[in-house]
């Protein structure tokens, strides 16, 4: 802002402030102006104190919001938005307010004029005011002499001059004419003149703004623009040949003809807008520019989706082509990225849009032909196409992508069950009795070799099966339908050959004598093993049903249980412990542990009676020395069992393997383990350390787990009693023994870690020296979630890989020894934290330091925004911010905390 | 299809910043596969080795990188994590890095960063430059799969820790590292969370972090942390430093940051920290590697398209 001398009596201003008693404040009287600072990347409004120019008596951002007021003609008010506190700064000049009103409606790209505030029209005095900043701004006219200085102007473009200057190249044909320009460039092969047309294409792209990539992405002009970006002066070498890609490989397939040419209009606009941003300039835009390119986007496929979804004749030939079982393999391929291109766009949208598409798309009975195409053995649809022969020099780059149909057909489905599950429940329940669309999933999961898809079956199988997205009557219908039908087919590679149903058992004589075979090892049931699987394969069908199973155990309470215990399915499983292949091995010891991790009896009881450690110990003493991860796994395995205390499991442990965890001394587990069974056994030893709860619920557990003392935890009654007992389906709730640990903790870790928060061992009242610059830059978890929860970039997996251990040790902020363990042997003691803490968010801590990386504002910014978000955010910061400010608040959250755990 | 002739072919491949075929990478994990599941969640280093930080898909930085701390096999190298997002080609670096650690698997360490992880992958890049680039997300599967068995800290003569993010206030000793099971999804708390997530702060104790995932920890936890378990130094990465590295806490902590230029627009030079067998520390710092020597970023789109 390098005004001249004589113009500071025209910005001579009085801030004002509105107190609590409703007047105003004067706050002093200096000079006023619009200043931007390039480290906060933003605009503020500045007076500078008359008296002492090293005083700043206001320094406000600019804020985009409608919250500016001009009151007659010197006068300009706001709310702050993040103080709540009510500004106002008198002018002593009309003209100045007008300047600085000018401003402030440039940056928000208004109209000073306009829809504004102004509430007396002055309108001659503002366009008088607005000859000193922005009238001055002219445009060279479009010719080849001029470029060197259009790029110079555009190369670096003030905020609040974008609005003026985008308006400028708007009007009469600006930016085609450039287009001309460039092709005379072009054909006089001045290099020169070329690269400053380079920056002003660029300089185009980068202010952003809707109207402007209107025009760009103009049919007629836009291969003129990539043709200007390919002659980028910082690339010394080669030119980038961005047209050429055009020429000759990209290729716009009609499957079934599209007639609407507002649609085909978008449909390469859309096309034209990807290639601009992910080829073109990706280094050079921000993030701005990236959500403005996606916005158009967005809206374009929007009206892609309504317009194909209510087109009848395109889904219903798009159906018949997909059905038609002449279909030459490339045609059907075709068909199918076509859908697969569909169903991506419309995972996209807004909910209302997709329910509308989806219901189209079931009307036209578009699933059903997938089942028959997913069955199609064509081996060179299933598997990849012959790779590309011997690598040219640049081999990877111009390789076609090997889009297999096989995968895109499973993408339709993914991306149809990531939103709508329920309708391809339904399809499938429809039907009856063949189910060919499962069965066909499911042979894509457990056939051999294929690696590529068994992720994406695995996926759909899941989301299909998630019960908590399902309503009462589908559930059961559903689940019934699974249990009965697919299940064993499902768990077949793993547990050979079992059956289905979901009944509770009729007699233990399968489960015994399954478990013989379980024990005994490779034996017998050995034969009714799948083909071995390549050995090594990284993602094979027998990982991924231990992946499912886990997931199946964790979700479906009683149907999967009886599943298990009929066919003796952990015992199975078990036996891939002794495989070679170490990713069986961790799969197999996963599945255990999830079946542990429920800390159910049933569960517990069986693996008491059959024995299930003893491949795993096998496996832990195997690895003792090389401490790898199957060692990890079965230490952390065994440590859950200690730690929680399941005391049957526990006491198993000691009985079966206590000579041997005897003289394992290398990590603490083993003897903790064995000190927890004593403790068990004798609760009058340890009875002071457990505090006041271990004459109550204690002895009251002792029903339910092992009794006192006793050893041999199940007789030969027991044994018959095993599987009659509880048929009833809520057998889920968590066991006895481990309510009452929580009790015994004396103080939930938690209190004390509001306690420290209350002292202000959290305080971050000074900003302490930061390390990170780029703190704007580092990933948010909680942010990223959401994202990939949205389905923000694709379709894979949401969910954390199923059965995961909930590794999940309070945090121990001071220093509550855990009880009945030396104080180094256990992370945690201390009860398990209350449910899922959302991951925090403290977002006014960053905001510090994002201003020394500007223009990139990032991930954080984007989500802040949205609505759900800020919900959510705002309900972490009331429940994790320690600002003082709501100490109160705190003291009320660490009440309710104890109160809820108090309950548990 | 094994034999140290194809990987000495593909790593040449792979150095030249083109990337390998599709059934190779997943041949490559197979093999990856058998070598990490074998290593510790506190996996032993021995000196002379070079430290290394962030690398985030900067292949042509990572390759300044080598020139800089000399090439593999010659040097020993570190390399704590995030080695994908972000830049334009996480997928050439992580399996150039990938196949050094196959070729040469006592050469060459890599634990897990917090972009070692399905969900981060799929929002900074990765699982886009896989689909871009293969025209399916298969390499992405196999190489999340591998980020699982990647190992979650290093500690070199004893003395040194090693881990991508930090401390965790669930662990006290380097033994609870260890039953850890770590072959899975990085989880949102936990210890192995904080071990990839957590950073170091002027504070006493710990503190909520702005990241929304592990920890803030303070000085006085670094001490307790390395007198309990006699170590002398954490070497950590997970934070842009303009200078390349820094000393925090008396010299007990070092962040050492390996992206030069991180994002291509931050400015910030990197560095690596070189140990001799005395584990005296040397830090060498490295720009950006000049632009002409960065090829043509090769994003293409499919050629063909439908909607």
């Amino acid at each position: 802002m390098a005004e001249a001398e004589s113009d500071d009596s025209r910005h001579r201003a009085k801030v004002y402030c509105l107190n609590s008693n409703g007047q105003w404040d004067d706050r002093g009287t200096g000079h006023a102006a619009v200043q931007y600072s390039p480290e906060d990347e933003a605009a503020f409004v500045v007076v500078v104190s008359e008296d002492d120019g090293s005083q700043v008596l206001l320094q406000a951002r600019v804020h985009m919001e409608d919250i500016y007021q001009r009151q007659q003609e010197t006068i300009v008010s706001w709310n702050e938005p993040e103080t709540g506190v009510d500004y106002a700064l008198s002018f002593q000049d009309a003209e100045g307010c007008t300047d600085l009103w000018e401003q402030i409606c440039s940056l928000q790209g208004r109209e000073p004029d306009g829809a504004g505030g102004t509430s007396d029209a002055e309108g001659a005095s503002s366009t008088a005011g607005s000859a000193g900043a922005d009238t001055a701004l002219q445009l060279p006219a479009a010719e080849l002499r001029n470029v060197a200085a259009i790029a110079d102007l555009l190369s670096e473009v003030p905020p609040f001059r974008r609005a003026r200057l985008v308006e400028l190249l708007l009007q009469s044909d600006y930016v085609p004419q450039l287009v001309r320009v460039f092709g005379v460039a072009e054909d006089l092969e001045c290099t020169d003149d070329l690269h400053h047309l380079y920056g002003v294409f660029k300089g185009l792209v980068l202010l952003n703004d809707a109207s402007l990539y209107e025009q760009l992405l103009r049919e007629d002009l836009v291969m003129s623009v990539f043709g200007a970006l390919e002659y980028d002066p910082d690339l010394h070498v080669a030119r980038a040949e961005h047209r050429a890609f055009f020429r000759s490989q990209q290729r716009f397939k009609q499957v079934v003809p599209i007639t609407d040419e507002d649609v085909l209009k978008r449909i390469h606009q859309n096309y034209h807008l990807s290639f601009l941003k992910d080829v073109v300039l990706p280094r050079s835009l921000d993030d701005n520019a990236f959500a403005a390119l996606n916005q158009i986007a967005f809206s374009n496929n929007m009206q892609i989706v309504s317009s194909l979804a209510n087109d009848e004749t395109f889904l219903q030939s798009l159906r018949d082509k997909l059905a038609d079982p002449s279909l030459s393999s490339e045609a059907l391929h075709d068909a199918l990225r076509l859908l697969q291109e569909l169903t991506t766009i419309a995972k996209q949208l807004q909910l209302y849009n997709r329910s509308t598409f989806y219901r189209k798309f079931v009307e036209h009975a578009c699933f059903a032909p997938l089942a028959a195409a997913l069955r199609r053995p064509e081996p060179e649809i299933r598997l990849s196409p012959p790779s590309p022969p011997t690598p040219s020099p640049t081999p990877p780059r111009t390789t076609t992508p090997n889009d297999h149909p096989a995968p895109a057909r499973r993408k339709v489905l993914l991306a149809s069950t990531q939103h709508e599950p329920a309708l391809l429940r339904t399809c499938i329940l429809s039907q009856r009795p063949g189910y060919e669309l499962c069965h066909a999933l499911i042979g894509v999961l457990v056939s051999p070799g294929g690696t590529g898809e068994k992720p994406q079956a695995s996926e759909v199988l899941r989301a299909l099966l998630d019960p908590d997205a399902m309503e009462g009557r589908e559930r059961d219908e559903f689940l019934n339908l699974f249990y009965d039908e697919f299940v064993d087919k499902i768990a077949q590679p793993v547990a050979g050959k079992v059956s289905a149903g979901t009944g509770p058992l009729n007699g233990p004589t399968n489960g015994t004598s399954g478990a013989r075979g379980g024990e005994g090892g490779a034996g017998s049931a050995e034969g009714d093993d799948p083909a071995e699987e390549a050995a090594g394969d990284v993602l094979s069908a027998r990982q991924h049903v231990c992946e499912l199973l886990c997931f199946f155990v964790t979700r479906h309470t009683y149907r999967i249980k009886y599943f298990i215990l009929r066919n003796n399915v952990l015992c199975r499983v078990l036996r891939l412990a002794k495989v070679r292949d170490k990713g069986l091995v961790l799969a197999a010891i996963r599945f255990f542990r999830t079946c542990i991790g429920l800390k159910d009896e049933f569960y517990n009881r069986y693996i008491v009676k059959n024995r299930c450690f003893e491949p795993v110990v096998a496996q832990l003493l195997a690895n003792l020395g090389r401490d790898n991860l199957v060692h990890s796994a079965i230490l952390e395995l065994l440590e859950f069992v200690r730690r929680e205390n399941v005391r049957s499991l526990v006491a198993h442990l000691a009985d079966a393997y206590g000579e041997r965890f005897r003289t394992l001394k290398h990590v603490e587990v083993f003897e903790g383990l064995l000190r927890r069974d004593a403790q068990n056994n004798d609760p009058g030893a340890i009875g002071p350390a457990k505090g006041p709860a271990a004459g109550g619920p204690g002895a009251s557990s002792c029903a339910v787990g092992a009794p006192p003392g006793g050893r041999r935890v199940f007789g030969g009654d027991e044994e018959d009693a095993y599987f009659n007992e509880s048929d009833d389906e809520e057998e889920a709730e968590p066991s006895a023994d481990a309510v009452d640990d929580r009790q015994f903790v004396p103080r939930p870790v938690h209190a004390a870690a509001d306690d420290r928060m209350e002292r202000g061992a959290f305080s971050h009242e000074a900003p302490p020296p930061r390390l990170v610059p780029g703190g704007s830059l580092a990933p948010r978890l909680p942010a990223v979630l959401e994202i990939a929860r949205r389905g923000g970039a694709s379709s894979p997996p949401l969910v954390p890989p199923v059965g995961s251990p909930p590794n999940r040790s309070p945090p121990q902020l001071s220093s509550a020894p855990p009880l009945g363990s030396p104080p180094a042997a256990s992370p945690a003691v201390g009860p398990p934290l209350p449910p899922a803490v959302p991951p925090h968010e403290r977002p006014c801590a960053a905001a510090g330091t994002a201003s020394l990386v500007p223009a990139y504002a990032d991930e954080d910014g984007a989500d802040a925004e949205r609505p759900a978000d800020a919900e959510v955010l705002a309900r972490k910061r009331q429940r994790l911010d320690p600002s003082p400010a709501e100490g109160e608040q705190q003291q009320q959250q660490q009440q309710q905390q104890q109160q809820q755990q108090q309950q548990q | 299809m094994a034999g140290t002739s194809d990987l000495d072919r593909q790593i040449e491949q792979l150095r030249r910043c083109e990337y390998i075929k599709e059934a190779e990478v997943k041949a490559l994990c197979a093999k990856a596969r058998e070598i990490l599941v074998e290593e510790s969640n506190v996996q032993r280093v021995d000196a002379p080795v070079t430290i290394c930080g962030d690398i985030h898909g900067q292949f042509y930085d990572l390759k300044e990188l080598f020139k800089v701390g000399g090439d593999v096999p010659d040097a020993n190298y570190l390399f704590m994590g995030d080695f994908v997002d972000r830049g334009f080609y996480s997928v050439e670096t992580f399996l150039l890095l990938l196949a050094l650690k196959v070729r040469y698997p006592d050469r060459i360490t890599l634990i897990r960063g917090n972009h070692e992880s399905r969900q981060i992958t799929q929002v900074y890049g990765f699982y886009d430059e896989c689909l871009r680039k293969y025209g399916s997300v298969n390499v992405w599967r196999y190489c999340t799969e591998i980020f699982d068995y990647l190992s979650l800290s290093s500690l070199i003569e004893d003395k040194i820790f090693c881990v991508h993010g930090g401390l965790s206030p669930s662990i006290n000793t380097l033994d609870q590292i260890r039953v850890i099971d770590r072959k899975q999804e990085v989880p949102h708390d936990g210890a192995m969370c904080d071990l990839m997530w957590s950073d170091p702060e002027d504070i006493d104790g710990w503190g909520l972090s702005p990241r929304g995932a592990g920890y803030l920890f303070g000085g006085d936890v670094v001490a307790q942390f390395s007198s309990t378990n006699s170590i002398d130094l954490i070497a950590r990465a997970h934070q842009l430093v303009m200078e390349g590295y820094k000393h925090m806490f008396n010299d007990t902590l070092v962040t050492v940051w390996s992206a030069p230029n991180y994002c291509y627009r931050c400015g910030n030079v990197a560095a690596i920290l070189e140990l001799d067998e005395h584990l005296n520390k040397n830090f060498k710092i490295f720009e950006a590697a000049p632009q002409d020597q960065r090829g043509v970023p090769a994003k293409k789109p499919a050629p063909d398209y439908f909607l």
